[in-house]
């Protein structure tokens, strides 16, 4: 039987190299694309358009949920500690609820929200507020039962509520009133978006946009650098072999980095939380 | 669990005499890596194409071991699963969270599998097929460096690093050896191995019912294939009953799972199943409702089972309990 040369592992190893970086790189295509639609659909609407899709921005006048509560965004978690003064938290279920209610946008326009399917993305801030422990004696209090199998299971809530700025999305009709009806992708079909954050919902889908682009570009630069040291003539001489070091290098490595990207650009409401609660 | 393991026919060295399978499968594995490595005449499509399928079934191995040790001697099973590490060029123990905690019960805490089917959503099939390690891969090993934080398995850090020492130390003293040769004729096939072993969950759990008792998983249950593969095509029984041993899986599939689960989850060939699946369809398969025959009442919760996996896995790595 002929030997396996060099030259044919080589072609061999590069083309399973091209196909991996190529594949790391499409995955991370679908969630930009995911992205660029939910972004699509969130065009900017100081004054909501009868049937279109828009986002706007406004203050909760009423929210018909528990405690005057728009909507809420809850994580919920399981901690688990060997019983030496840490609990290292992991995300079980991620979920949103809109309640319904009122939104005054700013041009005065008063939208009505039903209790529909919803995204609800927290306020960041908030959120760290509402994982973090009250104090050292709650962590305390509860490291018997991250100790256990089960865990010490919680909720982390955050509510959206009367006075609160919001961004609102969705789809804009008129009847009696305007109303915001579901219209943008949700993790379960059509969704109303509710953010309480700060920033611009298309600003931090623009930002996570463009970290997916460089993702990608440098997953294919860097995979291109690779193959050029590893054909680097002569063949099979040091620089060549430095090339093949690295191809290996960076594939074994941009698995990880295509995981923590794909994690990285969950959207708010079911972001990764996880974190930790130290004595 | 250690019943099973007590009542089991051995001998002075292995736990059952049917060990001897996988430990000759590890064997001949090492002896094609070897052959390639030191011998230029052996660098051909036969015993490369040999060594990717032995580095595949040397992680079968390491399933099967990390399930029930081969060895009457646990420092032996502990030295058995370096060498298995340097194999597959991961620590074997992480199968202990990733598989016999998390995925044996598809559920992370509540979130997905590490190696869920739904990671990966091309719609070519045949590339979720070959992306799917780059997936499963980065979130089983961050899933094992979060467990292993809390974990209350005294020995499973030091361990796991042992393998991980040893596996890569190894591969990296052959590299410095000769490093076109131990690159090619090693480490693609340690690679192959270690990754056909996650794809392994995508054929046998994806459009499949894991919230189902009997419906969670696809068996392929050819006999020469489940010789070679010691009954991992029996996927069902092994996940309800994770305890019994590999060469009872083949009986106990017959008189508890093909009763109760849909029949069209038993495939006669994974190699017919695959074809048909991913290269003669472009599109993956819609999610089919199956149907599910009865109920068993002596299969433990989710959770009980998961409980008593744990226990085993720290029985098995803990040296002063033997």
């Amino acid at each position: 039987m002929p030997e396996l040369s060099r030259e044919v592992m080589a072609a061999l190893a590069l083309a399973v190299f091209w196909i991996h970086v190529l594949l790391i790189a499409g995955a991370a295509w679908l969630d930009l694309r995911d992205l660029i639609g939910l972004r699509r659909a969130l065009r900017p609407s100081a004054t909501p358009v009868e049937g279109a899709l828009g986002l706007a921005r406004g203050v909760v006048r009423r929210g018909d949920g528990p405690g005057q509560t728009l909507a809420r965004n809850v994580v919920e978690q399981i901690g688990r500690g060997k019983g030496e003064g840490l609990i290292l938290f992991n995300d079980a279920a991620h979920r949103s609820e809109v309640f319904g209610g009122e939104v005054e946008l700013d041009d005065g326009t008063r939208i009505e929200i039903g209790a529909v399917a919803g995204v609800v993305w927290p306020d960041r801030d908030a959120r760290d507020r509402a994982a973090a422990p009250s104090s050292s004696d709650q962590v305390a209090e509860v490291e018997g039962q991250a100790r256990r199998a089960k865990g010490f299971r919680r909720e982390v809530e955050v509510r959206v509520g009367v006075g609160q700025r919001v961004w609102v999305g969705g789809r804009f009709t008129q009847a009696k009133g305007w109303r915001l009806e579901p219209g943008v992708a949700g993790s379960e079909g059509e969704a109303v978006l509710i953010s309480a954050s700060e920033l611009d919902p298309r600003q931090w889908l623009g930002r996570r946009c463009w970290l997916i682009v460089g993702f990608i570009l440098a997953d294919l630069a860097i995979a291109a650098g690779c193959t050029v040291l590893a054909l680097w003539p002569p063949l099979f001489d040091w620089v060549s072999m430095i090339g093949a070091g690295a191809a290996l290098g960076f594939f074994l490595g941009v698995q990880p980095l295509g995981v923590s990207l794909n994690e990285g650009v969950r959207t708010p409401d079911r972001a990764y939380l996880r974190g930790s609660w130290s004595r | 669990m250690a019943g099973e393991i007590a009542a089991a026919r051995g001998t002075w060295l292995v736990r059952r005499r049917e060990e001897w399978r996988q430990v000759g499968i590890v064997a001949v594995y090492w002896a094609l890596l070897g052959a390639m490595f030191f011998a230029p005449a052996a660098r051909n499509v036969l015993v490369f194409a040999a060594a990717c399928y032995f580095s595949f079934l040397n992680s079968v191995v390491i399933h099967n071991h990390m399930h029930q040790g081969v060895f009457n001697n646990k420092r032996l099973n502990l030295m058995w699963r370096a060498v298995l590490s340097f194999g597959a060029l991961y620590p074997a123990s992480a199968n202990i969270p990733a598989h016999n905690l998390v995925h044996h019960h598809f559920d992370a805490d509540g979130d997905l599998d590490w190696a869920a089917p739904d990671h990966v959503r091309f719609r070519v099939n045949a590339l979720n097929l070959l992306h799917f390690p780059n997936v499963a891969g980065p979130r089983t090993f961050a899933g094992v460096q979060r467990w292993a934080a809390s974990s209350r398995h005294p020995t499973f850090v030091r361990q796991y690093r042992l393998e991980t020492a040893f596996a890569f130390g190894l591969t990296g003293l052959l590299l410095a050896v000769d490093f076109w040769t131990a690159l090619f004729f090693v480490v693609i096939p340690q690679l192959y191995g270690a990754r056909c072993i996650l794809r392994i969950n995508l054929i046998q759990h994806d459009r499949v019912d894991v919230h189902s008792e009997w419906n969670h998983s696809r068996n392929f249950v050819g006999r020469g294939f489940n010789w070679i593969m010691c009954n991992n095509g029996y996927h069902t029984i092994h996940h309800n009953r994770a305890g019994m041993h590999w060469s009872e899986l083949a009986s106990a599939h017959e008189r508890e799972v093909v009763p109760r689960m849909d029949p069209r989850l038993d495939e006669p060939s994974m190699v017919g199943y695959l074809l048909r699946t991913y290269l003669l369809r472009l599109r993956r398969p819609a999610v089919e409702p199956w149907r599910e025959s009865g109920l068993d009442e002596t299969l433990a919760s989710r959770e009980r089972r998961r409980a008593e996996a744990d226990a085993s896995a720290l029985a098995e790595s803990t040296l002063v309990m033997s």
